[in-house]
């Protein structure tokens, strides 16, 4: 027993001496739907204080901005405090279905957790997210998938005028806008109800184009 | 800094292996060896509430599978009593978005989860034998539960057969494909089935319940 709690210290010790090491990753991040698209992505290493959020509690002002519009400005400000190792937007503005991007990350020592979100569009405050998932230390090839995820921050309208850009997505016009609550904490994305009237109807959206099933997105993580 | 990282590699790898034969041996000494888990369930639906969860040793389910009539009463109306032995805890009503945590001690590494969705006609999050034995003294776990299908109700979504409505939970009828499945989603009012009681705010994509489990003991 003696010598298991030793080997166990001993395990314990070199799992931290790991985690506490720099590393050298790409991130390929692939749009797995048919017809939403991601606006700009944040990919973030940091430590594993700095959620972005937590499914099931309200959203912060800054995933807000994030998931409603799209912008990641505030989002990559509260991680530079925290001391992230952050990208921007590196598909160079949106990343289309089907469509991916692969983008390299050097980590501080300590930041070993890695983020990943971006905006859905169209959608009124969906967004795909890898939230906190540990970064591997062992040289390899680590796959993922993403989930869309719902700020709660807006009602799901489906109405053009609520969503940044929806014009761009041959979006229909004059519904009257789907019976939606704002959820007030971060779920799972429950979907694009949409409808096939493109000039009235519940929903601005197209049901046969712009509906989505989970998961929404691919990550590759290369640790070199 | 390539080569560092793949010699601290294969020593991790070494030691962990030699760590997986000293538990082994304790656990030939002590054959009674029991394992405490924290499981913290979180509603990540938008409008769902979850009836009073069993969390268990014992198997619940098996896609493809005729549904036991315990399952059945818990899937279509919220009743986990006839799952609920001395291997299980039971939890409480979750409303969207709220959490709870409960203990699980048991002589077993794995673990069963389910709830149903009070706003289906017999649809449950569950995940079956969740297997926890890579799980060290205070290491967590995460993952998510996918919604089922009990298959033992017609997804008619009605005021009079959805348990949420209070008109009828569990019925011995099974008017279904009598076997667990995914389940296909809640289709509501709001697009295209004119006779549910069901929104567009009840939908629900696959992913219903965040369970976190950590091992205390």
């Amino acid at each position: 027993m003696k010598s298991t709690l030793t080997k166990l210290a001993l395990t314990s010790a070199l799992i931290m001496s790991s985690s506490l090491m720099a590393l050298e990753i790409d991130v390929k991040i692939t749009n797995l739907t048919s017809g939403i698209s991601f606006t700009p992505l944040l990919v973030s290493a940091h430590d594993s204080s700095s959620k972005l959020f937590m499914a099931g509690s309200a959203a912060s002002t800054n995933l807000q901005a994030m998931a409603e519009g799209g912008d990641i400005s505030g989002l990559v400000t509260d991680l530079t405090t925290a001391g992230a190792n952050s990208i921007e937007n590196p598909a160079g503005g949106l990343l289309a279905p089907g469509a991916n991007t692969t983008t390299s990350l050097s980590t501080t020592a300590g930041n070993d957790y890695l983020s990943i979100v971006a905006m859905m569009l169209p959608t009124n405050d969906g967004f795909i997210a890898m939230n906190s998932v540990k970064i591997p230390t062992e040289v390899g090839t680590y796959k993922y998938v993403l989930n869309a995820h719902d700020a709660g921050t807006e009602a799901n309208s489906e109405l053009t005028a609520d969503i940044p850009g929806a014009g761009g997505f041959a979006a229909g016009t004059g519904a009257t806008g789907i019976s939606a609550a704002i959820e007030g904490f971060v779920s799972i994305h429950r979907g694009n109800v949409g409808d096939l009237n493109s000039s009235g109807g519940a929903s601005d959206l197209d049901a046969s184009t712009q509906r989505f099933l989970n998961p929404v997105a691919s990550v590759i993580i290369t640790v070199k | 800094m390539k080569i560092s990282n793949i010699v601290s590699t294969l020593l991790l790898g070494a030691m962990v292996a030699f760590s997986g034969c000293g538990t082994d041996e304790d656990e030939m000494m002590n054959p009674e060896t029991t394992y405490t888990y924290s499981v913290t369930l979180t509603n990540v639906t938008a409008g769902q509430p979850m009836a009073h969860a069993i969390v268990t040793s014992n198997s619940i389910f098996s896609v493809g599978e005729s549904a036991s009539v315990a399952l059945e009463k818990l899937a279509e109306g919220g009743d986990n009593s006839e799952l609920l032995d001395s291997n299980g805890v039971s939890g409480g009503v979750l409303t969207p978005g709220e959490s709870e945590t409960l203990t699980l001690t048991t002589a077993s590494k794995s673990i069963s989860i389910a709830t149903m969705l009070v706003k289906t006609n017999d649809g449950f999050a569950g995940i079956n034998d969740l297997d926890l034995s890579a799980l060290n003294v205070g290491e967590s776990t995460t993952s998510y539960a996918l919604v089922y299908d009990a298959g033992t109700e017609a997804n008619s979504e009605t005021n009079t057969t959805v348990a949420a409505f209070g008109v009828e939970g569990f019925n011995a009828t099974r008017d279904d494909n009598d076997m667990v499945t995914l389940h296909s989603g809640v289709i509501s009012n709001e697009d295209g089935l004119a006779t549910s009681a069901l929104s567009a705010q009840e939908k629900f994509n696959s992913q219903a319940l965040y369970v976190n489990v950590t091992r205390m003991k």
